[in-house]
């Protein structure tokens, strides 16, 4: 069942357009995250879902009904803000009963409910403090409290864990990905995050300049990106110009990278011979070996660099005039590989995503 | 590294030295010697006698006609406050939702009457509300009123003018405390199910106290002590605190009794001041002033 539908939603400040045609379903229950660089559009999406600001064109609709104006006091969605927009004059207990106390729900009511919220994001007994008076992570809390204690139809989350330090932030992850489990409330959330996106959704909205550029799963977001700009923005990628020299059957394609260098793929294109393309390989997915193996790919390279981070190393080569990196996980098990050694670059031909130029 | 964090701890006092060189040396004094002098004991005939007493203060306090224009000194100011705060804050709100040109502009206007001595200013509201001026022509012209308006040496010309000239310290003090909430709190608010006036009342306006403190603390303090325009603007008739103060150092010399009236004065408006931030300050948006 569609909950929430956006279609051709546009707006503009002056002249510059910030939403420019957007259309999206969200299925009651699903999570979804707005993904994308900062005035790629999607803050101003989730304000016109919020109600704070006006549409130029389009349609948004809750429960098949347009709300377009319908004042974000009517709308029963519950938000929590970038800043977290705790009102600092206010204590907890009034902050987080503000949404009954408007609903005018009897007194002894709110006592039970703010207590049963805060008890449901960990927090139990804060009531008397006042915002200041809490770390980060605590107000955080307090707000994603306020914004679920009235029962809103759908949950608005904008840059969720983006103020929080990377440890805190990774808690947090894990205990909004619990809480959205345990409560199955329609969420969106805005986030520049791409793992946070990755992570916390059921489906990710890559947004660019006003426009949604890709709108999937988060495994295909990943493994498929559908636009240049989509296959850049997520993770990494190993990036070579080349021409297509040959296309056979099965989705069987050779690019020519340089003199010497055919890079194979079985992803198919659907240009012609000759034309000029783009071969992308995530770093993750190639290998060192100080023999060559029978690969689909695999090109005698020498190590450049190597950077070592810990958890993965990097190692920098060069494959046709086109520097590249390789992520090497850290296994223990050290490949005895130094700078300025004689290796291989090896991968299979699915890790080759071909895009047109 | 000691002493390097001792001399980065004198920084501050150093800033602050030039100022606090001028207090001590120009203010302090003066004032201090006023003091001294509200308790010597004056003779018509012999001038200033140096000789203690409690005379002068007595005398004040004990005389309901010095303590009703003392009254009347502080409910006028009062009114002032309030008249420029609830004129004042509509303005200030939107001006800070106006957009940057428009903006200073206004401002500019609101500070304009500044620019104008009080004198000149002063003359212009009594030809304006003047028994003939235009604003008595228009209203009785319109059959308003057969009678013009009684507001030109009355209390309620001292308060226009009073309002007029101390607005501009009003609004901006609002303004820069309005600037400083979030933008994103009346927004919350609105999203929790407040509609824009619970809003405002639930949110806004709580935030913003501190600015209605300072701004209504220093337009009564700036009315009190005023004294051109209630003398023009009353005619003689509205006599407030600094009119008999000044009555006493020009027309009597008797300073002594004139400086404990400015004391008088001094303690009550400070007192004031101080008992109206404690009340708000206490109250329930405690929060917002720490």
């Amino acid at each position: 069942m569609i909950h929430v539908e956006l279609q051709s939603v546009r707006k503009t400040f002056g002249s510059v357009v910030a939403v420019n045609g957007v259309n999206l379903s969200i299925e009651k229950g699903e999570t979804l995250a707005l993904l994308g660089p900062s005035g790629c559009g999607k803050t101003t999406t989730l304000n016109m879902i919020a109600g704070f600001l006006d549409l130029d064109d389009g349609n948004i609709l809750i429960n098949g009904k347009v709300i377009n104006n319908v004042p974000p006091n009517k709308r029963n969605v519950g938000m929590v803000f970038q800043n977290y927009a705790l009102f600092p004059h206010l204590r907890v207990y009034d902050n987080v009963g503000f949404g009954l106390q408007m609903r005018k729900v009897p007194k002894a009511e709110i006592t039970e409910k703010v207590k049963r919220a805060l008890d449901m994001v960990r927090l139990p007994g804060v009531e008397e403090r006042y915002p200041k008076q809490l770390s980060g992570g605590q107000q955080q809390r307090v707000a994603l409290a306020r914004a679920l204690v009235f029962n809103p139809d759908i949950l608005l989350l904008d840059e969720p864990l983006s103020n929080l330090d990377a440890k805190l932030r990774e808690e947090m992850r894990l205990e909004l990905m619990d809480l959205r489990r345990r409560l199955g409330i329609t969420s969106i959330f805005v986030t520049h995050d791409q793992e946070e996106a990755l992570v916390l959704s059921d489906r990710v909205a890559v947004m660019n300049a006003g426009v949604i550029e890709q709108l999937a799963i988060p495994t295909e977001i990943y493994e498929k990106p559908k636009t240049g700009f989509v296959a850049s923005f997520i993770g990494e990628f190993n990036k070579m110009a080349g021409e297509v020299a040959e296309i056979g059957s099965g989705g069987a394609v050779k690019v020519k990278i340089a003199e010497g260098v055919v890079i194979k793929s079985n992803q198919g294109y659907g240009g012609k011979v000759g034309d000029k393309v783009q071969v992308m390989i995530r770093p993750e997915r190639m290998r060192l070996s100080l023999q060559a193996t029978a690969s689909d790919n695999s090109f005698p390279v020498k190590v450049e660099k190597i950077a070592y981070l810990g958890m993965v190393i990097r190692y920098y080569i060069t494959i046709g005039g086109v520097r590249c990196v390789v992520f090497v996980a850290n296994r223990g098990d050290r490949l005895n590989i130094a700078t300025g050694a004689d290796v291989h670059v090896e991968w299979d031909n699915e890790h080759s995503l071909i895009a047109g130029l | 590294m000691p002493t390097r964090r001792r001399r980065l701890f004198l920084i501050p006092v150093f800033l602050v030295l030039p100022l606090l060189a001028i207090f001590l040396v120009f203010y302090l004094p003066p004032i201090a010697y006023t003091f001294i002098q509200s308790f010597y004991k004056f003779s018509p005939m012999k001038g200033i006698i140096k000789e203690w007493h409690l005379g002068n203060y007595g005398k004040f306090l004990t005389d309901s006609y010095y303590l009703g224009i003392l009254w009347r000194t502080i409910w006028l100011s009062a009114v002032v406050a309030l008249v420029c705060l609830v004129l004042g804050y509509p303005v200030a709100y939107y001006i800070l939702h106006m957009a940057g040109r428009a903006r200073g502009l206004l401002v500019l206007l609101i500070l304009s009457p500044l620019l104008v001595t009080v004198v000149i200013r002063s003359l212009g509201w009594i030809i304006l509300l003047a028994p003939t001026g235009p604003l008595n022509r228009a209203v009785m012209g319109l059959h308003i009123t057969s009678k013009p308006l009684p507001i030109l040496f009355q209390e309620s010309g001292v308060i226009i003018g009073l309002a007029h000239i101390y607005f501009a310290f009003m609004v901006l003090s609002l303004i820069s405390s309005l600037q400083r909430i979030d933008p994103s709190l009346p927004l919350a608010a609105r999203n929790l199910g407040a509609n824009t006036v619970q809003a405002f009342l639930r949110v806004t306006l709580p935030l913003s106290l501190p600015g209605v403190l300072a701004g209504s603390v220093l337009v009564f303090v700036l009315s009190v002590g005023s004294f051109v325009i209630p003398a023009m603007l009353g005619g003689g008739k509205v006599t407030v605190l600094t009119y008999l103060i000044y009555q006493q150092y020009i027309k009597f010399v008797n300073w002594p009794f004139g400086n404990a009236m400015a004391f008088i004065l001094l303690v009550l408006a400070s007192g004031i001041i101080l008992l109206a931030g404690r009340w708000l300050e206490r109250g329930k948006y405690s929060a917002v002033f720490q």
